[in-house]
């Protein structure tokens, strides 16, 4: 191994200063060598963590630091959480618009990912059309609002044409007393995945607790008709009487009225 | 009271104009009346107006810290009503849909001022964006402002689903602003209490109502803060029964 003069710590640079009339001096032939095959050597180094096409970390990379972010959670307590991204569709768009298009897409998906994510937050691409973040520090809730607007942001991805591409996110969490290491971690965040695919793509699902972001739903109809009856009753008591009736009342319940 | 930890709460409707600005500045006046040391933080940042309802220009808004590098503490302003205020921005399209990165900034930046303080309020803007949740999450105690249309109604509603389905929050206190009679109020607020016990399975906290009333819009064009200007006036007397509920939470916390 190579390791520059500077490179040293202090106590060793000056240890070998001290004896700098008996170490070799390599002409410039070959300190041009030596600086060549450092810079491939990091070159190389980069590949083999990164991935060729988007410059994201690569699955070896992925799994080292997931050991490393099981590992601080077992000591801090502090939960981390990933979530696995699979686009959705993207076989459509490679067979329609051809490879071309299907790697910028993919090259644009990664931007977006960089773009949306914080600065400590790893992202990996995971094969083809598959994408995995680990979330250091970051419990469920959060994680859950993290994927939720990755979505999104993935879903309003330009298009040429006209093609439903869209990403579904299975989101897990690590806490303290999750059993089980890094596989298990990966496994419930792919069945999240699995979940999201299999109903019915473009969506965010959750691995285990908490129940209560499980089922995330908008206000129902019958919520609204629940709330309505207060309306029909002040209407009723309060304006009918004395005065026409408020514009977007009147609207609103109209509306209401229609869909059910 | 633990001097350390204040009680925070935001102040959140759903819908727009429906009196949350209004209500904030007359809690905080009614508090620091109370002789409570109060700070209000416009947390609005697409379209703050808490600055305008109190008549001051500030030097220094939210938008300052996030974009400019001021401190959180050069921007509180000490009002005449007797708190704290910190001015969000207004018409700042970057503020407006804040990075996520930049709420938890904000949110950093707010903590430690608040030991300082025996309330916080936090006045969130309409809607249920991103940034409004986030400071919703930030309070401990969540006010909930509606008034007597529907659209108020099932717009407040929501805001407290998504806020009880993301965060798994259950306690929230709701005011209904500008009713005909203390009678409507009640109805209005039983009818939300009723469809929040049946479909997520909690009960709402009863603040009160405000009666509606010509001296609030006067305050407001004058630039006064109602509760201090006009205390005798009917919906200044509401805000004071509000002010007591609220400061029944010092006994429960």
């Amino acid at each position: 191994m190579i390791t520059f003069v500077d490179e040293l710590p202090e106590p060793d640079r000056d240890a070998l200063l001290a004896r700098a009339h008996l170490v070799m001096v390599p002409d410039d032939d070959l300190l041009d060598k030596i600086v060549q095959l450092k810079k491939e050597n990091n070159h190389l180094r980069s590949l083999t963590l990164t991935d060729a096409l988007t410059g994201l970390y690569n699955t070896r990379f992925f799994t080292m630091q997931l050991e490393i972010e099981i590992a601080r959670t077992r000591r801090t307590g502090q939960p981390s959480s990933m979530m696995m991204i699979d686009l959705d569709n993207f076989k459509l768009l490679n067979d329609t618009m051809g490879h071309v298009h299907g790697n910028r897409f993919l090259l644009k998906t990664a931007s977006t990912l960089r773009e949306q994510l914080r600065p400590t937050d790893i992202v990996c691409r995971y094969g083809g059309d598959e994408f995995a973040v680990i979330m250091p520090a970051t419990d469920l809730f959060d994680a859950a609002r993290i994927a939720t607007r990755l979505q999104q942001a993935i879903a309003e991805i330009p298009l040429k044409k006209l093609l439903p591409i869209s990403a579904s996110i299975g989101v897990a969490e690590y806490s303290a007393e999750s059993k089980g290491g890094s596989d298990e971690f990966v496994h419930q965040a792919d069945m999240a995945l699995y979940k999201a695919k299999k109903n019915g793509k473009n969506q965010v699902f959750y691995a285990g607790k908490p129940e209560k972001t499980v089922e995330l739903d908008s206000v129902t109809q019958e919520e609204k008709w629940s709330l309505a009856r207060s309306s029909k009753w002040r209407l009723e008591q309060v304006f009918s009487a004395a005065q026409p009736h408020n514009g977007t009342d009147s609207s609103g319940r109209a509306g209401l009225k229609k869909r059910s | 009271m633990d001097e350390q930890i204040p009680i925070i709460a935001s102040v959140a409707s759903g819908k727009g104009g429906v009196g949350k600005t209004f209500v904030t500045v007359n809690l905080a006046a009614l508090l620091a009346k109370k002789k409570k040391r109060v700070l209000a933080v416009d947390c609005d940042l697409g379209l703050a107006n808490m600055d305008i309802m109190l008549g001051l220009d500030p030097p220094l808004t939210l938008k300052d810290v996030v974009f400019g590098g001021a401190t959180i503490r050069d921007a509180i302003i000490p009002t005449k009503a007797g708190f704290d205020l910190i001015a969000g921005s207004s018409g700042v399209k970057e503020m407006a849909q804040p990075l996520y990165e930049k709420i938890q900034l904000i949110k950093d930046a707010l903590r430690p001022i608040f030991p300082s303080y025996d309330y916080v309020l936090l006045d969130t803007g309409a809607g249920i964006s991103e940034m409004v949740l986030q400071f919703n999450l930030l309070a401990y105690r969540n006010i909930i402002v509606l008034n007597r249309e529907l659209t108020s109604l099932t717009d407040a509603y929501a805001m407290i689903k998504v806020m009880y389905q993301i965060f798994a929050r259950d306690c929230f206190s709701v005011i209904v602003n500008s009713t005909a009679t203390e009678k409507e109020g009640r109805k209005i607020f039983s009818q939300i209490d009723t469809t929040c016990r049946k479909f997520l399975g909690f009960p709402l906290e009863y603040l009160g109502s405000i009666t509606s009333d010509q001296a609030v819009p006067r305050s407001i064009i004058r630039q006064e803060v109602l509760a201090i200007s006009t205390p005798q006036s009917l919906a200044s007397k509401d805000c004071d029964c509000i002010t007591q509920g609220v400061c029944s939470w010092e006994t429960s916390y």
